[in-house]
């Protein structure tokens, strides 16, 4: 499968965070999620992916190309929605409009104007009374209207209503139905992305945590919950992490089926949901470890 | 590029209005044109960089199609077109108002694009270093003021050269123009070069 994203062994240094040796690829035709809690890392792997930063060493790669060399070829196949607001506040959206499609040779007004009529954003209000819903729908509709082959999009639903953010999701559905598009996109709402999601990356004080396919974590990671006795050194190795509480355990397993032959009976096993594999994964309350 | 420099002029919209109104106000009072065209410049100027703060215009332009080069450089040739049409509309009102050419008055418009070049030379690179950052609206403040009091301080030394340094060597008034001028040119485009430089490495939040 071809990559459109390819970050290789990147490092990126802050004062209080820091990125060492990431690696991460982005599967052509796919839609990835990209989880972690905040501060984990999401927002600079995204801005590494768009050029806003640079990363101290290693290489990022969009297409198979290098942003020092072919930036604006880069640029023009990507589209972009931000978690914040970066839409002039004192022009409409058909003046947005006006700045923004002649950047764009492959700009489609017809496109623009059926979003728009769609998602039933006004054209000639000023963006300073748009709802914070109506914003990101306007930021979505431009990111759409010169048909990307990549969709980055930074928590798009963060702060949405459900109404909305059932529109916003429908509409990435609608996109997906082109083979040839890619997504990547944050989120804080983990069920955004149960509807849309073929691929997950997590993400965890700066590391990938892993990226993997949605059905494959659905299939086997698992909540494990039994009593303390059942733990020892050679128990414990079956789990990602273990939290221990007055009454037992519970851990989270990437082994759903071992996890079935080794304890048996012993322990309740149930399927992990994304929510529990990251608050289990940052570690939750008490003690925990984590591999 | 091109787009870039237009975004710049057409981002006003309305507020064009606004400044239309100020340049005639001064105008009414009797300002110099080097002080009006100066000073309108700036303030034009200052807004775009206020709008692109504002909404964080930094992150919208950097994810379009442009590299950190153009962006800079359109902001840097926007100030010559800018220049160029609030020249155009002070000796426009000027004519309407007084009827009449005044003959000091191509004087008055190099001497303010001579202190809009180093106006622009120290605060541009400035701006693009603070972006993105509170001391911005200090550094607009600062950048108006530095205008302003640049028209003045040009006012005067430019009647202390002409009346009393130059006869005593010889020179003309057109050639302190030339010179002022060249050296203004040269500043502008070396902090154009190094403003570039900047924003190059900038990380964008």
């Amino acid at each position: 499968m071809e990559n459109v994203i390819e970050l290789k062994n990147i490092y990126k240094s802050y004062k209080n965070f820091q990125i060492e040796d990431l690696s991460l690829q982005v599967k052509k035709g796919f839609v990835t999620g990209f989880i972690g809690a905040n501060g984990a890392g999401k927002s600079t792997v995204m801005k590494l992916m768009m050029n806003l930063i640079r990363p101290d060493s290693g290489e990022v790669k969009m297409f198979g190309m290098d942003y020092s060399k072919h930036e604006k070829e880069i640029k023009k196949r990507i589209g972009f929605v931000f978690d914040d607001d970066i839409l002039y506040k004192e022009l409409t959206l058909h003046d947005m409009k006006k700045l923004i499609a002649p950047c764009y040779k492959q700009w489609q007004d017809s496109l623009f104007r059926e979003y728009c009529d769609r998602l039933e954003l006004p054209l000639n209000q000023k963006m300073n009374t748009f709802s914070k819903g109506m914003k990101m729908k306007a930021s979505l509709v431009m990111a759409l209207s010169h048909q990307p082959d990549l969709l980055i999009m930074d928590e798009p639903t963060a702060g949405l209503d459900p109404i909305v953010r059932r529109q916003f999701i429908e509409l990435l559905q609608d996109v997906m139905l082109d083979e040839e598009k890619t997504i990547f996109l944050s989120t804080h709402i983990i069920s955004d992305l149960a509807p849309i999601a073929d691929f997950i990356t997590f993400i965890n004080s700066g590391e990938i945590v892993f990226s993997k396919a949605l059905h494959e974590i659905e299939e086997k990671y698992a909540i494990v919950r039994g009593s303390l006795e059942l733990l020892d050194r050679d128990t414990e190795q079956y789990f990602l992490s273990i939290k221990r509480t007055d009454v037992g355990f519970e851990a989270l397993t990437s082994d759903y089926q071992q996890i079935k032959e080794v304890f048996q009976d012993e322990v309740i096993v149930e399927k992990a949901n994304l929510e529990e594999i990251m608050y289990y994964s940052k570690g939750g309350q008490g003690n925990v470890a984590f591999d | 590029m091109l787009h870039l420099i237009k975004k710049d002029l057409v981002m006003h919209k309305l507020a064009w209005f606004t400044f239309l109104a100020m340049l005639i106000f001064f105008m009414l009072f009797d300002k110099n044109q080097i002080f009006v065209i100066a000073l309108m410049s700036a303030v034009v100027m200052t807004n775009a960089f206020y709008y692109e703060e504002d909404i964080n215009g930094h992150k919208l332009w950097n994810a379009l199609p442009y590299t950190r080069n153009e962006i800079v450089s359109a902001r840097y040739s926007s100030l010559l077109i800018v220049f160029f049409v609030i020249a155009t509309a002070v000796i426009m009102v000027g004519l309407v108002l007084k009827n009449e050419w005044e003959l000091g008055l191509l004087q008055e418009v190099i001497g303010s694009l001579i202190v809009l070049f180093l106006a622009g030379a120290v605060c541009f690179p400035l701006f693009f270093w603070f972006g993105q950052k509170n001391t911005m609206f200090m550094l607009f403040v600062i950048y108006i003021f530095l205008v302003i009091g640049g028209t003045y301080a040009f006012y005067y030394l430019y009647r202390y050269m002409n009346q009393s340094l130059l006869p005593s060597i010889n020179l003309s008034g057109s050639w302190l123009f030339v010179i002022a001028s060249l050296m203004a040119l040269c500043m502008y485009l070396f902090s154009w070069r190094l403003s570039v430089k900047i924003y190059q490495t900038k990380e964008i939040l």
